[in-house]
């Protein structure tokens, strides 16, 4: 699985991620489990996604989901950066997340 | 991509062809109706019917084909002289003329939508009376009748469903990925990435609603679908061999642009979400407004209901939809129809019908050219100067017989348009209960396509007028001693520069009394003023003035006039009214010869150039300073016995310094009027470019333009009518 998850606690149970590398189906099962466990352990996610150099429709959905889970937990998602490849993809399907 | 350019462009050939093959049916209709035993004509309708025929089938415009067969049927009939025309039948042709026309229309601009209600009453009506002239049994007639009627009844569920037309120029597309289309290795994204690069996709809204929740979500499983308004010229058929690759894992529905609400009902009923949902989606994305997406969902809770009472209807009305109320979508049927029927618009003005002599006569001209071309290359090299001299002479004679045929191919015969007006007169003087004859003189006369074109509605508006008001009913003329019939001449010819057409009849001419009383009335004229009678018919130009009833009334003239002056202006010309009261009136339009280039005349005034169009100018004249200064305000001069009025032109463009000692006097004449200009030098003929004015000279109406001189130098063009007009001022000013 060619991504890196950076993992740092910012005050209380704020989560920030930094996600370096590809986004794509072959990673989805794996990162979705992880995102989702790391979304129940804390109060809220924001993301840096400025390091994705490869993502797909599913990295996508993933990101949907994710969003939905958020919103019914009651829990802040938010994205802070997104790299040009997933920009690409935002703006065909003209979806902010 | 070239098939489909190449069919368009035949599918335009086959419309303009049609109308003329209509405009010679009608030529034809009209002298059957005067002769209706004339079977040169019967055999040109009957030609006209069939080649319409053909052409339709070829284009899949069945209904027209449908309509030229019935029409077909009854000239056969004629021809073989089973039938007799009567005057009845000529004016039924006519109005089935007329309908083929509209048919033409409504293909033209919507070929994929079915006829409205009203024309398809018409086809049935015109149909049926076209069968009741038919010999053969009544069955025979009745079951055609019928059989019409049945289509009749089909086609009317479609046209009562026009007016649940959709108005939305896009393509709505609905995609439902199937489950496995990310582990299969295909991503939408490059799907609907190349779809964006085939045209524009307005709005796009992502449905994830059946994507689980927490756990059961499988990421690499794909829950996505889009519902997406998108705007494109391509084809039904090219935006599915787009997800042609996909189309195993993924349903797609696409509904044309400006289709049926049923369509939309359809899609309602077959996407998995809840009514609601994608209502409120179709909404979103735009392409339903609040108001059609009531409407769908209205239609829509009938269908459940009657899915809940009687699932067979049901399936009936499925069946009844998936005929008839599905348009058919032609291959190029999905580009937004407005800006269609515009872009055709457009096209069709910019095509014209050359005659091959012409076109002939014009390559032969460049092949000339060519030789003589290499000729002077040739020459140019020895040290013959008087050869150069001559191959340049050629050269730039030639240049300006190409010149001249090349406008010449601009050039048209007024005579088909003056022949397209027979049918007016025929028209509104039954209508009126008159008897008119248009006569037509000059019909050779050529003018440019643009002109004709931009000439024929105010044409039609004095024709009006003159029908309308001019020329009374029989009885009216017979009491008054003239012959029962009225007589309307259109006549075109050319005078000095210009062309003028003529517009007149013999009928009750103006009433100058009244006239003058009105003009008073409105505060216009003084009653002590004196007028000419052309002045004060001049008035009835003005606006205001000419929509007064009273003077309509009495004099007829009217409605409109104004209208009528201005369009003429517009195109650099000028009306003129001339009316003898009881003998009737004469309408006649002056316009300009000449558009982008004209033979000029340059003069030279201190140190300006000034070109004068050279078809104007009729002869040149010397004077004495000391003639023109003794003249004290009069401006005038004796020519050759004749009375010359003049105009100094230093005195007008306010040069200082005097005139040299003998100053020349080029005399122009316009609209048969003939005025002296006072230059300071002859310069010669010039071949004049012209260049319009920018809009800071807009106001300076003595000019028409400029031109740039072989030697960089910048001449103005004088618009000698403008100027004319100025001399009359000046003339009243010094009074």
């Amino acid at each position: 699985m060619k991504l890196k998850i950076i993992k740092e606690k910012i005050n209380n149970d704020m989560l920030h991620l930094s996600l370096i590398g590809e986004m794509t189906v072959y990673s989805a099962v794996n990162l979705k489990s992880i995102l989702l466990k790391e979304l129940d352990r804390c109060s809220g996610i924001t993301m840096n996604l400025a390091e994705i150099s490869e993502a797909d429709t599913s990295g996508f959905q993933l990101l949907l989901f994710l969003k939905r889970e958020a919103e019914m937990l009651g829990k802040s998602f938010r994205i802070t950066e997104v790299s040009p490849r997933l920009k690409s993809i935002f703006t065909l399907y003209r979806e902010m997340i | 991509m070239a098939d489909k350019n190449s069919e368009k462009t035949f599918k335009n050939i086959y419309f303009t062809e049609s109308r003329e093959i209509l405009d010679s049916m009608e030529v034809s209709l009209l002298a059957l109706e005067k002769d209706t035993a004339d079977e040169e004509s019967i055999n040109s309708i009957f030609r006209a019917a069939h080649t319409i025929k053909g052409n339709s089938g070829m284009f899949g415009f069945g209904r027209i084909g449908d309509f030229t067969h019935v029409i077909e049927n009854l000239l056969v009939c004629v021809r073989e002289g089973s039938l007799a025309i009567t005057a009845n039948m000529t004016g039924l042709l006519l109005e089935c003329h007329d309908f083929i026309e509209i048919l033409l229309n409504h293909y033209e601009g919507k070929e994929e939508l079915p006829l409205d209600a009203e024309t398809e009453a018409l086809f049935n009506e015109l149909t049926v009376r076209l069968n009741t002239y038919l010999p053969g049994s009544d069955t025979e007639i009745q079951s055609s009748v019928s059989g019409i009627k049945n289509g009749s009844f089909n086609d009317g569920t479609t046209g009562s469903a026009d007016e649940m037309y959709v108005r939305n120029n896009c393509w709505h597309i609905s995609l439902r990925f199937g489950k496995n289309v990310f582990k299969d290795g295909l991503d939408p994204y490059s799907f609907i990435n190349y779809l964006s690069e085939k045209g524009e996709i307005q709005s796009i809204k992502t449905i994830y609603e059946d994507m689980p929740a927490g756990d059961k979500m499988n990421a690499d499983l794909c829950y996505l679908g889009f519902e997406m308004d998108f705007k494109s010229s391509i084809s039904k058929k090219e935006i599915e061999d787009v997800f042609d690759f996909v189309s195993k894992d993924c349903s797609i529905k696409i509904i044309p642009p400006n289709t049926s609400i049923v369509d939309y009902v359809k899609l309602i009923n077959e996407l998995p979400e809840k009514p609601m949902k994608i209502g409120d989606m179709l909404r979103e994305v735009g392409s339903l407004t609040d108001g059609e997406l009531a409407k769908a969902l209205e239609l829509q809770s009938e269908h459940s209901a009657l899915k809940d009472q009687a699932p067979e209807e049901l399936l009936m009305g499925n069946i009844l939809v998936k005929e008839n109320i599905i348009p058919k979508y032609i291959v190029d049927a999905a580009v937004a129809k407005q800006e269609n029927i515009k872009k055709r618009e457009e096209a069709n003005s910019k095509l014209i019908r050359i005659d091959a002599d012409k076109l002939d006569h014009l390559i032969n001209l460049i092949g000339e050219l060519v030789i003589t071309g290499s000729n002077v290359k040739q020459i140019t090299e020895s040290e013959d100067k008087i050869g150069i001299a001559k191959a340049v002479t050629d050269m730039s004679k030639l240049i300006e017989e190409i010149r001249d045929s090349t406008m010449g191919i601009r050039m048209v015969p007024i005579g088909e348009t003056f022949s397209r007006f027979e049918r007016v007169v025929r028209d509104l003087s039954r209508e009126k209960g008159k008897m008119i004859e248009l006569k037509i003189l000059g019909g050779d006369t050529e003018l440019d396509k643009t002109l004709i074109d931009k000439i024929s509605d105010p044409l039609i508006h004095l024709i009006r007028n003159s029908i309308d008001h001019g020329i009374g009913i029989p009885s009216e003329r017979e009491s008054a001693g003239k012959n029962g019939t009225g007589i309307l001449t259109l006549n075109a010819y050319h005078e000095t520069g210009s062309i003028v057409i003529e517009v007149s009849d013999d009928g009750e001419g103006l009433d100058r009394d009244k006239i003058f009383n009105k003009a008073i009335e409105q505060g216009l004229v003084r009653p002590d003023q004196v007028f000419a009678d052309h002045e004060l018919y001049q008035l009835i130009f003005l606006p205001g003035f000419s929509t007064a009833e009273e003077v309509s009334n009495i004099s007829g003239r009217g409605v409109g006039m104004d209208v009528v002056k201005k369009n003429i202006e517009s195109l650099r010309g000028n009306v003129y009214l001339e009316s003898e009261k009881g003998k009737g009136t004469t309408v006649r339009i002056h316009l300009p010869l000449t558009l982008a280039i004209i033979d000029g005349f340059m003069v030279k005034l201190a140190d300006s150039f000034y070109v004068l169009p050279l078809d104007m100018v009729t002869e040149c004249t010397e004077i004495d300073n000391e003639e023109l200064n003794s003249k004290e305000g009069g401006n005038y001069i004796n020519l050759r016995g004749d009375v010359l009025p003049f105009m100094r032109m230093r005195e007008f463009f306010r040069e200082p310094g005097e005139e040299p000692e003998k100053p020349k006097v080029v005399v122009v004449e316009y609209s048969r009027k003939k005025f002296g200009l006072v230059v300071d030098d002859l310069v010669g003929e010039f071949q004049t470019v012209i260049k319009p004015m920018g809009r800071i000279f807009s106001k300076l109406q003595w000019l028409s333009g400029s031109t740039i001189l072989g030697t960089g130098e910048v001449a103005y063009i004088l618009d000698v009518p403008k100027l004319i007009q100025n001399v009359r001022d000046f003339k009243y000013n010094e009074l």
